[in-house]
């Protein structure tokens, strides 16, 4: 039960970002082209939106770092398995758990790395140049990201060591939508249009 | 003796099959817990610092619009305008393949999406039309590919991101290379179909092959004329009267493309713009040319005598020849009305380019903006013009572009981890001198890099090769004398030709998940195109001028 809430809070934290970040850049532009045109110049530069590069980037980062642990559930991280493939399943499903623990380890320490720096950031008014956000809550994508990786190396670890399977990802589909008719008709439909004579009700867009 | 302790910890790391980031990351820690007194908290600083560039981000969002393009029905749409236009030769189909990939690695900035979103609907069509299975499969592996060498491209970013080099002239050096690979991939594909003899597309069951040929082509020169001509000269105008160029052309072009739809719905209109742009318009705008140029000085009546005179012949011959044009009371016929309506409901993908491309170009935005930018786009396009992709679908596509960029983005910090050691340690340094020493000549170490890419794409993947090997070997080149633009693209191409190749070949995969297709077999279908593409590896690594030329002559 927990652990279904926290796979749904991770998947709404990265999708909300990358959404959110899009969104700010957007905006900027759109405010940064209104700002140029007489009239309409005198309302936008009242607005300053100097600071939506910095938190795109920080939205960004903590997507990364949120994300990469979402990536190790998804088992989106590749790495060189042409040779452990060539082996023999036994020891070959030793490796792959030295491989997991290995990934545990790193984003283990560095987590911990992470937190201590922070520890330390949170102890100066360090802030950030733009938002002037206290920069240890910038940071504290570090630790979290971190160790909530290192949580999903060990889970699937555990279930690699259980069932003897790995998350595997699909590049040609997204999970749950609706696939495009890939059955499209695309003969039959240049041909019916171009037998539907310009003018008359037919348009062309 | 460190870099050996460094090289070979990452490869026995690397080899346990564990993620690349994590052995970067390991190698990394390893390092410096045990051989250097550098603080470790560093590293923590590092991890974040690494992804602090604005450059960088535009990855993500590239991610995000070649997904809402993939899912919203730009792909399909591309296809059926691809094959209107070139489908009438031998492997119509296939040919068609290689267009559409070449317009939607134009809107997108990765290969394995390009395979994914065309070869998933043009590959069954092509099983469909009677084509041989390794036919398509060797065509769409190869084709996608020129995701990552069309601009955007992801990749160019990451090279980018690695040496400091300008992302926008990289992308401008992209074009010509792309566009020159697409037409050595095509004409081994006509080659392949023409000695077997595999089927044309005949829309028309009636019409000579040459004819539709004629036809098709007209369409498109028509379309083309249709929509570049009249919002360029209203928005010069519009351009001058309001002091602002950008807004002019801005204003003229949505104006037009709202206006565009409903003139063609009348016949009258069409006739008007027929003759006024393409009868009378062709021989001004040569006239115009002419006399500017080559034949300045010259009486410019006279001249536009001659060319109206013998345009018109040449129109009348093609008219009579592929039946659309007899008289002056003009039509749209056969073919040319098949590209022009595909044309038009492919605009809204096609338009992405000018978009991308001509806002990087005119510095409208920076290569990130014009990221972001495309990703809005891409989503108002899919999901309320073509309505192919449902908004209650959205977050799943946020989600699977988020797993990707996150996964990119992590190996981008790990490498920057790995760079920052390298340089604590002095060994591209080391490495540029010790090449240096050796008097190497620039063809020699040209030819030592690509025998180095190419062996390592057959165990990793494109970024992490780009992110691990260009900061090597980048400052060697800078000290030979080598193009920093021509190098990249070089580099480019080496990637394009890994991702096609087992064990790691990335468009291999995603194209066996396609076609249910072996790897083996795969492997043997693209041949002919792979050796196509190192044909093109070399010509692009020893004449760079195909790469630098747009962008010196853009002045980037």
């Amino acid at each position: 039960m927990f652990l279904r809430i926290l796979d749904r809070l991770e998947e709404i934290l990265i999708a909300s970002l990358m959404a959110a970040a899009t969104i700010v850049i957007f905006l900027a532009v759109v405010h940064r082209y209104l700002s140029t045109i007489p009239g309409i110049q005198d309302y936008t530069l009242r607005l300053h939106v100097s600071w939506a590069q910095e938190l795109c980037i920080y939205m960004f980062v903590w997507m990364a770092k949120f994300g990469a642990a979402y990536g190790v559930r998804t088992g989106i991280h590749v790495g060189v398995d042409v040779v452990i493939n060539r082996l023999e399943e036994k020891n070959r499903a030793r490796i792959v758990i030295f491989g997991l623990l290995a990934g545990a380890l790193f984003t283990g320490i560095v987590g911990a790395l992470g937190a201590r720096f922070v520890w330390d950031m949170a102890h100066t008014d360090a802030v950030s140049p733009d938002l002037e956000l206290p920069k240890w809550i910038v940071y504290l994508c570090i630790p979290l990201g971190s160790w909530l990786m290192c949580f999903r190396f060990v889970q699937v670890a555990w279930t690699f060591g259980r069932t003897g399977k790995l998350p595997h990802h699909d590049h040609s589909h997204v999970e749950g939508v609706e696939e495009i008719d890939i059955e499209a008709d695309i003969l039959g439909d240049l041909a019916r249009s171009a037998k539907t004579p310009l003018g008359g009700k037919a348009g062309a867009a | 003796m460190n870099a050996f302790i460094i090289f070979a910890l990452l490869l026995a790391l690397m080899l346990t099959g564990m993620p690349i980031s994590i052995s970067l990351g390991l190698t990394v820690l390893t390092y410096l817990f045990t051989m250097t007194n550098v603080p470790s908290i560093e590293v923590a600083h590092k991890l974040f610092t690494g992804l602090e560039n604005f450059e960088i981000m535009a990855i993500p969002f590239f991610i995000l619009a070649g997904s809402f393009l993939t899912h919203g029905g730009v792909a399909r749409r591309m296809i059926a305008f691809a094959t209107s236009v070139v489908g009438h030769w031998y492997g119509g189909l296939g040919l068609a393949g290689v267009m559409a990939c070449a317009l939607f690695a134009a809107v997108s900035g990765s290969s394995p999406a390009t395979v994914v979103a065309i070869g998933s609907i043009i590959l069954p069509a092509m099983i469909k039309a009677g084509y041989p299975r390794n036919f398509g499969a060797g065509i769409i592996t190869t084709s996608g590919a020129l995701g990552i060498l069309i601009p955007p491209s992801i990749v160019m970013v990451m090279y980018a991101v690695a040496t400091n080099v300008s992302v926008g002239a990289l992308f401008m050096a992209g074009i010509i290379p792309g566009i020159l690979l697409a037409l050595g991939l095509g004409l081994t594909t006509w080659f392949i179909a023409w000695r077997k003899g595999y089927p044309r597309v005949r829309i028309f069951a009636d019409r000579s092959g040459g004819q539709a040929t004629v036809a098709g082509f007209f369409g498109l020169f028509y379309a083309l004329v249709f929509t570049i001509v009249p919002p360029w000269l209203l928005g010069r105008f519009i351009g001058n009267q309001i002091g602002s160029a950008g807004f002019g052309y801005f204003l003229a072009g949505a104006g037009w493309l709202v206006l565009a739809p409903w003139t063609t719905r009348n016949k009258w209109i069409t006739r008007f713009v027929y003759i006024g742009l393409i009868v009378i318009g062709v021989p001004i705008g040569i006239t115009l040319f002419m006399t500017n140029g080559l034949l300045s000085g010259g009486d410019p009546l006279l001249f536009f005598i001659i060319f109206a005179v013998a345009w018109l012949i040449v129109i009348k011959i093609c008219g009579y020849y592929t039946r659309i044009a007899p008289t002056f009371k003009f039509e749209l016929l056969w073919e040319s009305l098949a590209v022009w309506r595909a044309y038009w409901d492919s605009i809204w993908g096609l338009l992405l380019i000018v978009v991308v491309m001509g806002g990087i170009y005119t510095g409208v935005f920076t290569p990130t903006e014009a990221a972001a930018m495309s990703a809005v786009y891409a989503f108002v396009v899919a999901v309320f013009v073509y309505k192919d992709l449902r908004l209650k679908d959205v977050p799943k596509v946020l989600l699977s572009s988020a797993n990707m960029s996150a996964m990119l983005l992590y190996i981008i910090t790990n490498a920057v981890l790995f760079s920052f050691l390298m340089t604590n340690e002095n060994i591209p340094q080391n490495i540029a001198q010790w090449m240096f020493n050796q008097q190497l000549s620039p063809w020699t170490f040209l030819l030592a890099c690509n025998v180095l890419l190419l062996a390592a794409g057959n165990f990793m993947e494109a970024s992490s090769i780009v992110l691990i090997m260009a900061p090597i070997l980048f400052p060697v080149a800078m000290k030979l004398g080598i193009d920093p633009i021509g190098f990249g693209i070089m580099m480019v191409v080496n990637m394009e030709v890994g991702m096609c190749h087992p064990p790691v070949g990335l468009n291999l995969y995603v194209a066996s998940g396609i076609t249910k297709m072996g790897i083996t077999e795969l492997t043997f279908a693209v041949l002919p195109w792979l050796f196509t593409m190192l044909v093109f590896l070399a010509i692009v690594t020893y004449i760079p001028i195909i790469s630098t030329w747009l962008p010196h002559l853009l002045m980037m």
